[in-house]
């Protein structure tokens, strides 16, 4: 069933506005955009399996509350888990851990109904474009804004790619808050260039 | 007094909700409904889910020692006050989307609650923390949506039109944040 509420982003390039927290917060580094994406494999995976096996016991006035704790358990586990890992990175990177349940209840991935394999496999098609976008903004964004490309590493992010001389031509501005937004907009027009008629072609219409 | 300004201005400005954070952005500039008053129900969640965070994690989850796995818990909290949010001001079951209230409202309310729990070391700070946040988003909100509209029916390039343009703006409203906070910190430091 679509969504008919505002701020609806279920179609077409803009549901990718329901996870810009992430898309926007999470790829200032490389480093931070695999982890992020390994945690919306990992949630996203795991809580359709564990939803999709519950389901006969689940009941149905509460289902989407109780699809709330397991998603936010599951990241509790994955945030356990990748800590002993790397310590540092995960405490850095807490918040945006915190944000993939947000993201998994955002997307349509919580409303599967289906076996456990089934709907874990359809989450995790769910999270694949999410986890691209991230890493894509990130390769961009770091390589630009800092002048070099990191990974997660145990003692947090080691430097896989960078010179003192990209680092002296780099654009700041690019891996704040503001360079997300605006390479996310300006990703956006590109596409509908590419691509029409977009969701608000329709209001587009009636304004006119 | 001048801390609890430096906290609003922190709350509301430097790490504002939408441009600084960027959560609930799907909520604020997708095409759909324009319909007054619908930035009501997260603002209240905004505040109502910071200012239980602080006594829930500060009195009743702490002889748990929950460590830094703490904060997960925000995310059931920021959606049960989501709920009662848009139940109260929406006047409907919460629904799906980017703008349910299960998902926190895209965020806003888990933002909140998480800015309440870092910033606060008591209830009125809480109460501020959470109220500036929620009034910070509301600012944000109304501007973002209102440039959202215009460029819909003045002559801006088709491609920039609605959403593109609100994002490049919200992404100049986050730069000029960062300034105003800048400059209001230096002026509160000077105040001291």
């Amino acid at each position: 069933m679509m969504d008919r509420t505002p701020g609806s982003t279920a179609r077409g390039p803009y549901r990718f506005l329901a996870y810009a927290g992430l898309v926007v917060g999470a790829s200032s580094r490389l480093a931070h955009a695999v982890a992020v994406s390994i945690a919306l494999f990992t949630v996203f995976t795991l809580s359709s399996f564990i939803l999709g096996a519950s389901a006969p016991l689940l009941p149905r006035r509460g289902r989407r509350f109780v699809t709330v704790f397991i998603a936010s358990f599951t990241a509790s586990c994955f945030q356990l888990l990748f800590s002993l890992y790397s310590p540092a990175l995960a405490l850095d990177l807490s918040f945006f851990i915190g944000l993939v349940p947000v993201t998994f209840m955002a997307s349509s991935a919580s409303e599967y109904a289906l076996s456990p394999g089934t709907a874990a496999l359809a989450s995790l098609r769910e999270a694949l474009p999410v986890a691209g976008l991230i890493s894509a903004f990130a390769l961009v964004r770091e390589s630009f804004g800092y002048g070099c490309l990191t990974f997660p590493a145990r003692s947090g992010a080691f430097v896989i790619l960078g010179s003192d001389a990209s680092s002296s031509l780099a654009i700041r501005v690019l891996v704040s808050a503001a360079g997300g937004f605006m390479l996310f907009g300006y990703v956006l027009a590109g596409l509908r260039r590419l691509r029409s008629p977009f969701p608000d072609s329709a209001e587009q219409a009636r304004v006119e | 007094m001048i801390a609890l300004v430096v906290l609003a201005v922190a709350a509301s400005i430097a790490a504002n909700s939408v441009v600084q954070m960027a959560l609930g952005v799907g909520l604020v500039v997708a095409p759909g409904e324009r319909r007054g008053g619908r930035f009501l129900a997260p603002a209240a969640a905004m505040a109502l889910s910071g200012f239980l965070s602080w006594p829930l994690f500060a009195y009743i989850l702490a002889p748990f020692s929950l460590g830094f796995l703490e904060p997960l818990l925000l995310f059931p909290l920021a959606s049960l006050a989501s709920v009662v949010a848009d139940r109260i001001f929406s006047g409907r079951d919460a629904n799906r989307g980017s703008g349910s209230a299960y998902s926190a409202f895209g965020g806003l309310a888990f933002g909140s609650a998480w800015l309440a729990l870092r910033l606060s070391s008591g209830m009125l700070e809480a109460a501020v923390v959470s109220i500036s946040c929620a009034a910070g988003f509301l600012g944000s909100g109304f501007l973002l949506d209102k440039i959202r509209y215009r460029s819909l029916i003045e002559p801006v390039p088709r491609a920039l039109r609605g959403v593109p343009l609100a994002l490049i703006s919200a992404g100049l409203l986050s730069l000029l944040s960062t300034f105003v906070a800048a400059a209001a910190f230096t002026a509160l430091g000077a105040l001291r």
